[in-house]
């Protein structure tokens, strides 16, 4: 347990690092760092809400092929691009769809590719289908590959709209787009605070680390646990009221300013760009009707 | 529990909208009304809070993920109205951020884990609060909130195969128990020792934050 939480700390710590390392990209001279960044916003739900509605494998790729273009034309590499996309979401969402590559967990008989083990009689297990040979299956194939397709593609062009726009101007871009100001407002801090509260676990964690020799009994090790639990909570919320205090001091009325508020209008280029996102979108999927 | 994009039919996930947009509205009124701006940056830091127990998740085949969520204790510290908030600024910074949970599912996986389990957490622990006392009432509710979150996330994908094909395959029959056994088995427990522990703690240390919930209360109406 322990392992698989040290472990996930500093997958978080060196994705965030990473993060906030990719301002870096969304302060390059490309397509989409001159796009205005409500048009940019708008375009990219346009795109993953038509890819929700692609069922078609091909037509995906298709979809994927887009973020791709995007990301050359932005300028990312693709060898830092590819791995954010590629490493921790389309493995989890394998393991979540693998089972159904299998017969036993398919609602209808499907064909099969491969078999696996032939029972030589019919097997009653309770929820699923009574079955006598468990076998991998064509349309199983088919479908977790579209599924995790269609899962990537998705999270291709969410994470090209991060690494392309900078923090601060999808904050204002939110404001001007008429989400609740207290929204804005509490994303805007809890943001800052996730790099913090990581930075203080962290912390924590070494330190009761490097005060513990051997291993600790369950027991033992969740009260330790707890204690750092109950302690940054603790240490948070005294924070929050400091953050208040200064906030208060410097003039907070309720009320969150953008310092990048971004008032310039969208120019015939976002137009252009958009236009040509939602034409492609409904090209794409009028094609898969017609299909 | 993040049901990613292209699990839900479109049909689906419109309607998790639409159902999620008056709860959204009501909660930012409610909090408005009830929390001054003096709590504004403690909502941040608990929604930071959930951000990160969330992050530690494992897949589930044949479901999704199981996590904590932390949305109990939100509920007991804040209010449930101030959780349905908080929890949704961490899923929205997910689903863009780490493309955990689906952009086009957020109505969906925002009802599971923002808004029917803090409500049910929160009520569990106020019916029990007086009779089996604040660590052991936080625990159980943390439980069996996690729990309900979970089926109705089952249900959720669960009846994609009978109405939208081509999304997620696995029918009720599969997906209640996937998620029900990885919810009971870990992610509950785990919420419960995580909720209950840190309750205990805060009514030693700062008791005063346990009370905050309830001047502000969540009740409907």
């Amino acid at each position: 347990m322990s392992k698989f939480v040290d472990k996930t700390l500093a997958e978080i710590v060196d994705y965030i690092r990473d993060a906030v390392f990719s301002e870096e990209y969304a302060k390059r001279k490309g397509l989409l760092q001159a796009i205005d960044t409500k048009v940019k916003f708008i375009a990219f739900m346009v795109l993953i809400t038509a890819n929700i509605f692609a069922r078609n494998v091909y037509l995906i790729i298709v979809f994927f092929s887009v973020s791709l273009m995007l990301a050359a034309l932005s300028r990312i590499p693709l060898r830092s691009y590819l791995p954010r996309v590629l490493l921790f979401i389309p493995v989890f969402t394998g393991i979540i769809a693998l089972p159904y590559i299998f017969n036993v967990f398919q609602p209808v008989e499907g064909t099969p590719l491969l078999v696996l083990y032939d029972f030589q009689r019919v097997i009653h297990l309770p929820l699923l289908r009574p079955f006598s040979r468990i076998e991998i299956t064509r349309e199983g194939v088919f479908w977790a590959s579209t599924f995790l397709a269609r899962v990537t593609t998705a999270v291709s062009f969410a994470i090209l709209l991060m690494l392309t726009t900078r923090w601060s101007d999808l904050v204002s871009t939110l404001t001007a787009l008429r989400f609740p100001k207290m929204f804005v407002l509490i994303m805007g801090m809890s943001y800052r605070y996730i790099f913090l509260l990581l930075d203080l676990v962290s912390k924590m964690l070494l330190s009761r680390k490097s005060r513990v020799i051997g291993k600790e009994k369950a027991v033992k090790s969740w009260k330790l646990n707890a204690g750092i639990l109950g302690a940054l909570f603790i240490k948070s919320y005294d924070m929050s009221e400091n953050i208040y205090l200064a906030m208060l001091s410097r003039g907070f009325g309720g009320e969150y300013k953008n310092i990048r508020s971004d008032s310039r209008p969208p120019g015939l280029r976002d137009y252009i760009f958009l236009s040509s996102i939602i034409g492609f979108c409904i090209f794409a999927l009028i094609t898969e009707v017609i299909a | 529990m993040h049901i990613p994009d292209g699990y839900l039919g479109p049909l689906t996930s419109a309607v998790m909208f639409a159902v999620m947009i008056p709860v959204w509205a009501i909660a930012f009124r409610k909090v408005g009304e009830q929390l001054g701006p003096k709590e504004v940056p403690m909502l941040a830091v608990l929604s930071a809070a959930s951000f990160l127990v969330m992050m530690f998740n494992w897949p589930v085949p044949d479901g999704t993920t199981a996590h904590m969520v932390g949305g109990t204790l939100f509920a007991i510290i804040l209010g449930p109205w101030a959780a349905v908030i908080g929890i949704t600024v961490a899923l929205v910074i997910q689903a863009f951020f780490f493309g955990d949970g689906g952009i086009t599912a957020l109505g969906a996986n925002c009802f599971n884990m923002a808004f029917v389990l803090p409500f049910v957490g929160y009520y569990i622990y106020r019916a029990l609060e007086e009779r089996a006392g604040k660590v052991v009432a936080s625990g159980i509710a943390a439980y069996i909130a996690i729990n309900v979150a979970a089926i109705f996330a089952a249900i959720e994908f669960g009846i994609q195969p009978y109405i939208a094909p081509g999304y997620c395959p696995y029918g009720l029959n599969l997906s209640i128990p996937a998620m029900a056994f990885a919810h009971i088995t870990t992610a509950g427990p785990v919420a419960a020792v995580v909720t209950s522990v840190v309750v205990g703690y805060l009514a030693k240390s700062r008791p005063d934050l346990l009370e905050l919930g309830r001047k502000t209360p969540g009740v409907m109406g």
